[in-house]
């Protein structure tokens, strides 16, 4: 099924879910995740029921990420290091994920696809480790569901 | 999204390569957020001021800015760094190598070397109604809130497009329509308040709304408190309280939204979140932190007699920016807090759980911003930090 979304940062993406439907707190959750070898690309806020999940080459579905500004840089860091989902898929984006899908386009010259709004429940559809295809296209996204 | 001759032109990349990048960057951020068109800013104020080893990617960056001969076209300052020069212990120096490398970039892209997390009170104060492209979510709180200036949340990175360009997306906060309160939350706890603790069920309670508080007496260093608090539980960058803050002062009831909820903060609710926040694990701090946000002079000056001169039995730090330091010089609080061994410093700790630190300390603060940001939360009341610091707990 295909389920149409909006488009926040252009690109597409296939994998595997993780999803929560928990707000992610962005710094909080990446501290650890660039420091320590075992823990690269894990959430690792304590607080989070994503604790302890590596999301590298995952599609992250999330109502929303917050915190600290400094979020932007680390998680445009693991882009950078290819360490960073493959996607992320949110109910309302905020100024987190556009920031790091604008930078990764222009600093990094690499696509790293952000939608939201999608005009369905994913939540309620998705469970971690389905399988879903992403298309952020300038005039509008969808996600497809195998 | 609407752009002028200088900005297209500066867009087809004609100052440069790394200009062209910085205000596609901005462009597309923009029009992500829904921004109709960039408009000039009074100031920045960056958060990346850590020169930590994990991010090389923000290296190379400005290093081809600064290659290239790129300068900050507005007034810049920078958030708090992890230590101050010749102040380093041995795992800031692994963790921070890079330290003396960015602050010797920031400074050749015109960056003021103002380190501080209230850069309104160092030498960077926005008036009322002024834009300006601040990141550091307990500045943005502070700018919004008390001094009635207006910007967004900026992510870090986007700050750096932002003071390259002397411009900021226009949408969010920056519009006087998207600056209503989406809940009215009236507080009925008995003061003395903790500020920290009540910005933190705050935070949680208006989940991402703007609120307006009622029945609340507070100061501006309260509201730096409460808003720091608010902002990590997830605020929304600018908070109202009735009578006192710039706008609902001068709206009176306008500034609730038409479909505002009501909400209200009891004893109970705030004691609640004390003991969620109480963490578990060994309960023995190696270290005292106050001044998460930076402390004001004042905040310095009450904190001070409570140590007495007494000396401290676990390293205490007394945390607040370069100007307010300079202020304490030969004053009795300063004099108390060298009696106590107290060190007054100009860092921020936060750093200390970002990096990879083989000895972070175990730091008891009364800031739930910093305690939250903590691998070992040890958020603690006032008093009771100052009892453990002194060791009569």
């Amino acid at each position: 099924m295909e389920i149409p979304a909006r488009t926040v940062s252009c690109g597409t993406a296939r994998g595997r879910v993780v999803v929560s439907a928990q707000p992610l707190n962005l710094l909080v959750a990446l501290k650890a995740s660039l420091a320590w070898w075992h823990r690269l690309g894990m959430i690792g806020d304590a607080d989070h029921d994503l604790f302890g999940v590596r999301t590298t080459g995952r599609i992250l579905v999330l109502p929303t990420l917050y915190g600290s500004t400094m979020g932007a840089p680390m998680l445009l860091e693991l882009v950078r290091k290819r360490l960073a989902p493959r996607a992320l898929i949110l109910q309302d984006a905020g100024s987190l994920a556009a920031a790091v899908g604008a930078l990764a386009h222009a600093w990094l010259e690499r696509p790293f696809p952000v939608v939201d709004r999608p005009q369905d429940d994913l939540w309620a559809r998705l469970k971690t480790g389905d399988l879903v295809v992403v298309s952020a296209q300038p005039d509008g996204a969808v996600i497809t569901i195998p | 999204m609407h752009l002028t001759p200088e900005e297209q032109h500066i867009l087809n990349g004609g100052e440069g390569r790394c200009l062209q990048k910085a205000a596609r960057a901005l462009v597309d951020y923009g029009r992500a957020m829904g921004a109709d068109c960039l408009v000039p800013v009074r100031s920045v104020h960056l958060v990346i001021s850590g020169g930590t080893v994990v991010l090389p990617g923000l290296f190379r960056i400005l290093h081809d800015l600064a290659a290239e001969g790129h300068q900050v076209r507005v007034p810049t300052t920078l958030n708090a760094r992890p230590f101050e020069p010749g102040a380093a212990c041995l795992s800031d120096r692994i963790a921070f190598a890079r330290q003396a490398e960015l602050e010797k970039l920031l400074a050749v892209l015109g960056c003021q070397p103002l380190y501080s997390c209230t850069p309104y009170l160092n030498g960077n104060c926005p008036s009322q109604g002024q834009l300006v492209a601040w990141a550091e979510s307990s500045a943005v709180c502070y700018a919004n809130s008390v001094l009635g200036a207006r910007t967004n949340p900026t992510p870090g990175l986007i700050d750096l497009c932002c003071a390259l360009l002397g411009k900021t997306p226009r949408f969010g906060l920056l519009l006087e329509q998207n600056r209503l309160a989406g809940c009215l939350i009236e507080v009925r706890a008995k003061p003395p308040l903790d500020f920290s603790l009540l910005g933190y069920v705050v935070g949680r309670l208006a989940a991402g709304r703007i609120p307006l508080l009622v029945g609340l007496e507070a100061t501006p260093d309260d509201l730096k408190n409460l808003g720091a608090a608010a902002e990590i539980a997830g605020g929304a960058g600018l908070l109202h309280v009735a009578g006192l803050t710039p706008e609902a002062a001068a709206l009176g009831d306008q500034v609730l939204a038409a479909d505002y909820e009501r909400l209200t903060v009891t004893d109970h609710d705030l004691a609640a979140a004390r003991d969620s926040l109480r963490g578990t694990g060994d309960q023995r701090p190696t270290q005292v932190v106050f001044g998460c946000p930076h402390l004001s002079l004042g905040e310095v000056e009450a904190i001070a007699p409570r140590f007495g001169g007494r000396p401290v039995k676990v390293p205490t730090w007394v945390l607040c920016c370069e100007q307010v330091r300079q202020a304490l010089k030969d004053t009795e609080a300063e004099r108390l807090l060298a009696a106590s061994s107290a060190q007054v410093r100009s860092l921020c700790p936060v750093f200390y759980h970002d990096a990879p630190h083989l000895l972070a300390p175990r730091m008891m603060t009364p800031s739930v911003k910093l305690a939250r940001h903590s691998a070992y939360p040890l958020y603690r009341p006032l008093d009771e930090c100052v009892a453990t610091a002194l060791g009569e707990s």
